[in-house]
């Protein structure tokens, strides 16, 4: 998947497995830019009566590096706490939930978000932590700027069905909350905006609309000798989004609104992280006094960056000690993206299809192409119109993104960049765009021509996906709730009462 | 801007901290301290209370590394008496 359950530990732990990351500049709204980082995988919307819900213990951030060093110089955190606030029963709620402070609400979850800008005072140090806590401070003879930007701000319950949730629209608009200078930000649970068809993705590299030319591995297996259409295994699960959207201005290093493409300025790397205490209890710790559920310093468990990256590129025993670096630190996995293993099965798994792909492999020449998509960004010149999503050399997965390019507001493509729309992955992110289908062409071969202009991408590198739409300006990938046009801009959760029943996912 | 990195972050913040929880080394063998006299105990005010949790973790018995964690910290101390206190208990 993007980044669901894709290292080992961090499996088992899904409500500090981070996702899918978006960032993008708001369509209706050009002037900011739009973060979502997404957690806990995978939700069946009939999962009660303990309905999904963010960690009380983890600490969710979301890092901006605005001068291309890989290291962040603002950090949003988030902080969640749940409440029972009726008690006595094993439900949910005991009543129709019609506003977020319903008395028939029993289990509500609230957040805090604080902005953290590491360079104040030019010292170079950046500390990983949780701001404000427990009247420690840092401590380590530094000051950060630290910014309380929302206190005990409510998140919307998941939706439930008809009864529970009425008219769950309403609830989750009042959960979009106001920040000081302009942005919103919005905790809670949305549609799943991520579709790949992982049944087929995951045996053994199948993709459906292609799976005739797939070697089989030699079995007689009659349902793969035609093409055939996509299956969308994640048309019918919801997941819960941190969603900000900011001015532009909030985001650099100068304070001010890019407007010029050409510099590396306007460019930002985003990068998400989930961390839990390094020491945490279970059970009955014999304190009378709730002091939460862990003690230390926060140690990272997750971080997502680029889609796909941890996922695809990474062997599975290094995943979660991937999941545990910093992406200043993504050096020692550039061999993953150098020389990537998907690149060497594709010619292995569909005979014929990808000569030239093998060809390539077979030089052992380094896939620049991709180091540049996922490590160092973009230069400008390299892809024509494009002027670029690179804000340094450093090697560091972080989605970038350049801000002074505007949002494409009339057709834009789902294959973004590679299909000439330069406001789509891989600069930056948008939810609608069809990453794997992106990156599968990217590792295909179908960019490393931009680098080596004596290659010729096979055609199938082109063509190849895992066929969940129909053309690039579809957005309706098989059973995907409709996006919205407008902030958070996931959809609205499935809603329990009607998945699974309903086959149709998409109501 | 100062090039660092966040392990060399943390290398330096563990320094820092254990430079401030150090007690006087005390060149002692784990026999040696196990048979130190345990009876003095440093001096706690009349007053204190623990009102969060503190854990220690004994990393290394022959040098005295124990990790204490408490709030947000992280503190290194190198003590081979706590490290042998520790140790004793905990069989």
């Amino acid at each position: 998947m993007s980044s669901h359950r894709e290292a080992p530990e961090i499996s088992k732990d899904p409500v500090a497995d981070s996702t899918d990351l978006y960032a993008f500049v708001s369509p209706d709204r050009s002037d900011t830019v739009t973060l979502i980082a997404n957690y806990v995988p995978l939700q069946s919307p009939a999962g009660g009566p303990n309905f999904y819900e963010f960690g009380d213990g983890v600490l969710y951030e979301i890092h901006i590096d605005n001068d291309g060093d890989g290291r962040p110089d603002i950090t949003f955190q988030f902080n969640f706490t749940t409440v029972l606030q009726v008690g006595g029963t094993f439900l949910y709620n005991v009543g129709p939930i019609t506003s977020l402070d319903a008395p028939t609400w029993n289990r509500r979850q609230f957040f805090d978000v604080t902005r953290i800008d590491w360079r104040v005072h030019g010292d170079g140090f950046r500390h990983h932590g949780r701001a404000h806590h427990d009247g420690d401070g840092f401590g380590f003879g530094f000051d950060p700027k630290v910014t309380e930007l929302l206190d005990h701000a409510s998140c919307p319950p998941c939706n439930i069905g008809p009864l529970s949730t009425p008219d769950y629209v309403s609830l989750a608009d009042a959960a979009i909350h106001t920040l000081p200078d302009g942005g919103k930000v919005f905790a809670g649970q949305r549609a799943e905006g991520f579709y790949v068809d992982l049944g087929a993705v995951f045996d053994l590299a199948d993709l459906r609309p292609f799976e005739n030319l797939h070697t089989h591995f030699g079995l007689n297996v009659p349902e793969l000798t035609q093409p055939a259409p996509g299956v969308n295994a994640t048309k019918a699960v919801n997941v819960h989004s941190i969603a900000l959207q900011l001015p532009k201005s909030q985001l650099t290093a100068s304070g001010s609104t890019p407007t010029d493409a050409s510099k590396t300025s306007a460019v930002i790397g985003v990068w998400t992280t989930a961390s839990r205490r390094k020491v945490e209890f279970s059970g009955r710790h014999g304190h009378d006094h709730d002091h939460g559920d862990g003690v230390g310093p926060f140690t990272q468990v997750s971080r997502l960056g680029n889609p796909l990256f941890n996922e695809v590129l990474v062997p599975m025993e290094r995943k979660d000690y991937w999941n545990s670096e910093p992406p200043a630190e993504d050096t020692q996995f550039l061999s993953g993206v150098q020389h990537p293993e998907l690149a060497n099965l594709l010619p292995v798994l569909y005979p014929d299809v990808f000569p030239n792909l093998a060809q390539l492999n077979a030089s052992g020449k380094v896939r620049a192409d991709l180091v540049a998509i996922l490590l160092t960004g973009i230069p400008g010149g390299v892809v024509p119109g494009f002027p670029g999503n690179s804000g340094g050399s450093t090697v560091a997965d972080l989605l970038r993104l350049n801000m002074a390019i505007p949002p494409t507001t009339v057709k834009p493509s789902n294959i973004g960049l590679i299909d000439g729309d330069a406001a789509g992955y891989p600069n930056g992110r948008r939810v609608f765009d069809d990453v794997f289908t992106i990156e599968l062409r990217c590792i295909a071969g179908a960019t490393f021509g931009l680098v080596d202009k004596t290659f010729t991408a096979d055609g199938a590198a082109t063509a190849v996906s895992d066929g969940l739409t129909t053309d690039p300006i579809d957005q309706t990938a098989e059973g995907t709730v409709k996006y919205l046009t407008s902030f958070p801009y996931l959809g609205t959760p499935h809603s329990g009462f009607n998945i699974p029943a309903l086959a149709d996912a998409s109501t | 801007m100062e090039p660092t990195n966040r392990r060399d972050f943390l290398k330096h913040a563990s320094a820092t901290a254990a430079v401030v929880g150090v007690v006087a080394a005390v060149p002692l063998s784990l026999a040696e301290a196990a048979a130190a006299d345990d009876t003095k105990t440093p001096a706690v005010p009349a007053s204190a209370r623990v009102d969060r949790h503190v854990v220690a973790h004994l990393r290394d018995v022959q040098t005295g590394e124990v990790a204490i964690y408490t709030g947000d910290r992280e503190i290194t101390v190198n003590d081979k008496r706590l490290a042998a206190l520790l140790y004793r208990a905990s069989r």
